[in-house]
């Protein structure tokens, strides 16, 4: 896949938040678009279309980190899942690493504590990306 | 024979070889164990066949630490004990927990698993339940019933549950018709009298609460009395000696532990495609002779090797029935709903449904010199100075358990098992602990007398024919309950004393 595919990949995932109508939306490296899209977000999709549930997760995770719910914020704070899903062939090829992520987080210990769950690191980064889709 | 020592002449003594004091499980467990053995035995019981409250009453005291239990509702005082109104939940101590720890403070017991093991076989027998085996895999396999799919760093582990025994009613009638054992209810022992040099017990001296006072002269005296009267009889019996008995280094009542229980602290969610049958109370196995099932209950805690690399107490967590949430915790921060739509989405991530569980944690403590039991001024109907307790959680144990709960979560979310929810974000849980009603290591076995106050078979260090038994001599509690060792160790000292035999009037 080339940069330029990727890019679109991600830039399509994160541009679900457009789908509700709810504004532009920023890929990972900042850039501003404003296509529309029908394919949901990585995030909704790896929560099986429950991301509004761990918005409230997203939320508190970013209050942990000391940041606001603003799309800069989520983005820089979620800046390791958003590479990974970048780096991913195509949604479910994402949502596989996603899964792999989480599984490799709980084995190495990148867990941290939101709203008393323990959560994976990256189900915490990918709980504030369902954010952008908010 | 069975006694009502209220009936006594005053004054009366009496002479036995062997006299225990509490018929419990360990006293009773003692007592019957001498059967036939050659030694006459006298069996002090506070109450009667039956609790009453005025009996009752002589447990009371002051908690002042952690008060969310009375010292007297955990308590019974008749044949039996507080078999009388336990719940059977057995298992025995881990090797781990006999061992020395550099992290826990007085920890590693004078004995080994391996030494208990043998009495440990008897102790299933005696409470009525399976076979002395408690490998999960195996359990799993016979029982059918599989085991979640955890990586190693997680230990399986599993209850047998007792009928539950009730000694008064299935063991006394052994004992009162036993020869060369009496049974003496209604008797309190008020004071330990000691000879000249007080390097031996001479005498007990008892009254009851009808005011009758006698005495008995044995070789060899036993305390059975449960974990909190046990250090409170050596207190109180300062007649001779301020310090009381067995006390010269001051480490009597001190070290009591409890095995705090959570029962409303840690929220699991997990699919609800989880068998977890194996963790659900239902029968094993194995059959008593009358045909009933053995029932069993599967539990998770850590591994040996992670408890020690992450330098943990032992606990083991078992789930409780979906749904059921509790009353709030006091002092805790609202956690919310138990399963919130984010809890589904992070388990099931939208593919199925889910449950939610809390799971109970029964804990180990740490041991702490200021964990103690003293005396207060005010005085029982008999005259004793009842205790205070000032039980306490480190806050070191705190911190341990939340540690505990995130290795805990770890491994159950790197399974795709469940994931995990405790209060408070901070470094330290605000959570809620219950009692166990275990009351432990306030009369301490170990080989050293400046924290220890018996040896490794159950012989105080200072007074060379009183032997003490229960959960009190615990060095360390570990997490299990507490009544198959406490079981374990009655028919090993009633080994000892048998093998002791001529003990009696030496002076050695």
């Amino acid at each position: 896949m080339t940069t330029l595919l990727r890019r679109e990949f991600l830039w399509r995932a994160l541009a679900a938040c457009a789908t509700a109508g709810l504004g532009p939306a920023r890929s990972a490296d900042g850039a501003q678009s404003n296509q529309p899209g029908r394919v949901p977000s990585a995030s909704a999709a790896y929560f099986g279309d429950q991301a509004a549930a761990v918005r409230a997760l997203g939320e508190s995770y970013l209050q942990l980190l000391g940041r606001d719910s603003g799309g800069d914020s989520v983005r820089a704070a979620s800046r390791r899942t958003l590479e990974l899903i970048d780096r991913s062939r195509d949604q479910p090829g994402a949502i596989r690493a996603l899964v792999r992520a989480v599984q490799r987080d709980f084995e190495q210990g990148r867990v941290v504590q939101v709203q008393g769950w323990f959560l994976s690191q990256t189900e915490a980064e990918l709980c504030a990306i369902s954010l952008l889709t908010g | 024979m069975l006694i009502d020592a209220r009936t006594l002449a005053e004054g009366t003594t009496i002479e036995a070889d062997l006299c225990i004091a509490g018929a419990g499980a360990a006293g009773m467990t003692i007592a019957m164990d001498l059967i036939g053995a050659g030694l006459s035995v006298v069996l002090l019981e506070s109450g009667g066949a039956e609790r009453d409250d005025e009996t009752d009453a002589l447990s009371e005291g002051r908690m002042t630490g952690i008060d969310t239990w009375t010292l007297r509702q955990n308590r019974i005082r008749a044949l039996g004990g507080t078999t009388g109104h336990w719940a059977g939940w057995c298992r025995p101590l881990m090797p781990r927990d006999f061992e020395r720890r550099d992290y826990v403070p007085h920890s590693g017991w004078p004995l080994k698993y391996s030494d208990l093991v043998p009495f440990y076989r008897r102790a299933c027998r005696t409470l009525e339940i399976g076979e002395f085996e408690w490998d999960a895999d195996d359990r799993a396999r016979a029982t059918g019933k599989p085991l979640l799919a955890v990586s190693s760093n997680i230990e399986q582990r599993y209850y047998q549950f007792s009928p539950p025994t009730r000694f008064g009613p299935l063991y006394g009638p052994v004992l009162e018709r036993a020869e060369d054992v009496r049974v003496l209810t209604f008797a309190n022992v008020v004071d330990i009298r000691l000879d000249q040099p007080r390097s031996r017990v001479e005498s007990f001296v008892c009254r009851t609460l009808k005011g009758t006072s006698f005495q008995v002269h044995a070789g060899r005296y036993v305390l059975a009395l449960g974990g909190i009267e046990n250090a409170r009889v050596l207190l109180a019996s300062r007649s001779q000696q301020p310090e009381g008995v067995a006390n010269l280094r001051d480490v009597v009542g001190r070290y009591f532990m409890e095995h705090p229980h959570y029962y409303r602290s840690v929220d699991a969610v997990y699919a609800s495609a989880l068998d977890l049958a194996f963790y659900r109370r239902s029968a094993s196995d194995w059959k008593r002779p009358d045909g009933t099932p053995v029932q069993m209950i599967g539990a998770l805690g850590l591994s040996a090797g992670v408890s020690r690399r992450e330098r943990l107490l032992n606990f083991s967590a078992t789930f409780q029935p979906p749904g059921v949430t509790g009353p709030p915790v006091e002092g805790a921060p609202d956690k919310g709903p138990l399963a919130p739509a984010s809890a589904q989405a992070l388990v099931t991530r939208g593919r199925g449904g889910f449950e939610a569980s809390l799971l109970t944690l029964r804990t180990e403590q740490s041991p702490r010199a200021d964990c103690r039991i003293t005396l207060t001024d005010e005085l029982d109907a008999l005259g004793m100075p009842r205790v205070a307790l000032d039980w306490r959680i480190a806050p070191e144990d705190d911190v341990q358990m939340r540690r505990a709960m995130m290795v805990l979560a770890r491994e159950l979310g790197a399974a795709g098992l469940a994931r995990l929810r405790v209060p408070g974000d901070g470094a330290r849980f605000v959570w809620r602990q219950d009692p166990g009603g275990h009351h432990i290591g306030a009369t301490r076995m170990g080989r050293d007398p400046a924290d220890s106050v018996v040896d490794a078979n159950c012989r105080t260090h200072d007074v060379r024919n009183l032997y003490i038994t229960g959960a009190s001599v615990f060095t360390t509690g570990g997490d299990s309950n507490p009544t198959l060792t406490v079981v374990a160790l009655a028919h090993r000292l009633a080994d000892t004393l048998k093998s002791r035999r001529g003990e009696e009037r030496s002076s050695a």
